[in-house]
């Protein structure tokens, strides 16, 4: 290890971060290198100018000041709570997405059941039996189907 | 009321409780406008005490959806991180005209009767000044890592959380913020020495 790399160490062990195994590489490291054990000396220096740093106070009433300022607290999620244990965010994007696949399973749902009607089936509107046009024209789609029709009535 | 820990309070803040909120305020107010006023350095006093009441606006806006992941004074000072973080790339900061606060008031006074101080209470008060000076100077997450370690004692992990990062950049934040402390102690030594061997030369 280097010198930066013990340093670091150092400023590690200050704050009790240094796990016992690096702890002895440290002091090894220490017994015979000066310019660490200078390092070390500084630490204490800035620690005892930090500490000797003023502590700074707000103003008397200022906790009653901020209190005053507090708005109507929303308290829709604490009954939402028990039943969405996840934040408002969440169940908006929830909600959009229960709502899309809703949708996507009715329109799934109207295309079988459109595609399951066979041309062997009676179909008619206005009169008009098409029958004959889905089963000259076999298609597997709605939009084929709508094809379709539009082909038969622009003939 | 009092008697609850912080955690219990939040939720029942977050329900609309605002005596249990007022209770988390007169707990943590000293230790977050202590925090906002190192952070943003020598601004005025109506600064430091607008945004630590931002800071509690915040905290009870966003109580309702407050998760348990962190203790209530780690989310605060996280709070009060982002809030110091914001006014400082604030142009208004700029235009703020800097007060004298108690401390300046001080240093001031002592300017005038230094003479009459004896060396090591004039070489103290000038280490105080350059480390509050080379705060003052660090680098964003450095300086809220260096507050947040030696002033408030929380853990690296707890700095991790804080400052949104892993605990060995923590590690790296508080090694190189101190470097550079320690430097600014160096150059003030530097200068100072002659200073006080000037003022002993006198009084001889």
């Amino acid at each position: 290890m280097n010198c930066t790399e013990i340093q670091k160490l150092l400023s590690a062990r200050f704050d009790d971060e240094l796990c016992e195994e690096l702890d002895i590489v440290l002091a090894r490291h220490l017994t015979r290198c000066s310019e660490c054990r200078s390092f070390q000396e500084d630490l204490v220096r800035c620690v005892t100018a930090l500490n000797s740093l003023p502590v700074p106070s707000a103003r008397p009433g200022f906790a009653s000041r901020v209190m005053s300022q507090l708005p109507d607290q929303t308290v829709q999620r604490a009954w939402l709570a028990p039943l969405f244990p996840v934040s408002p965010i969440s169940i908006g994007f929830g909600s959009v997405g229960l709502a899309c696949g809703i949708a996507l399973a009715i329109l799934m749902v109207s295309a079988q059941e459109m595609n399951n009607t066979s041309g062997s089936e009676k179909l008619s509107r206005d009169g008009i039996d098409y029958s004959e046009v889905f089963a000259a024209t076999p298609v597997n789609s709605i939009g084929g189907r709508y094809m379709a029709l539009a082909n038969y009535e622009g003939k | 009321m009092n008697s609850l820990d912080d955690q219990q309070l939040i939720m029942d803040a977050g329900g609309g409780d605002r005596d249990a909120f007022r209770v988390l305020v007169d707990r943590h107010y000293t230790r977050i406008f202590s925090y906002v006023q190192r952070y943003l350095g020598s601004t005025d006093l109506h600064t430091v005490e607008d945004l630590t009441q931002d800071v509690f606006l915040s905290a009870w806006k966003a109580a309702p959806s407050y998760r348990p992941e962190a203790k209530v004074s780690t989310w605060l000072l996280k709070i009060a991180t982002n809030a110091s973080l914001n006014l400082r790339r604030d142009s208004r900061l700029r235009d703020t005209v800097s007060l004298p606060s108690p401390v300046d008031t001080e240093i001031e006074h002592d300017a005038v009767s230094q003479h009459a101080k004896p060396e090591s209470q004039l070489i103290a008060k000038e280490q105080s000044d350059a480390i509050k000076g080379a705060i003052e100077s660090l680098p964003a997450k450095q300086k809220a890592a260096i507050l947040l370690r030696h002033f408030d004692d929380l853990s690296y992990v707890e700095i991790a959380k804080v400052l949104d990062t892993s605990v060995s950049s923590v590690e790296s934040l508080l090694f190189r913020a101190r470097q550079t402390l320690r430097l600014a102690l160096e150059e003030k030594d530097d200068k100072i020495r002659p200073q006080v061997f000037s003022s002993s030369s006198s009084k001889e």
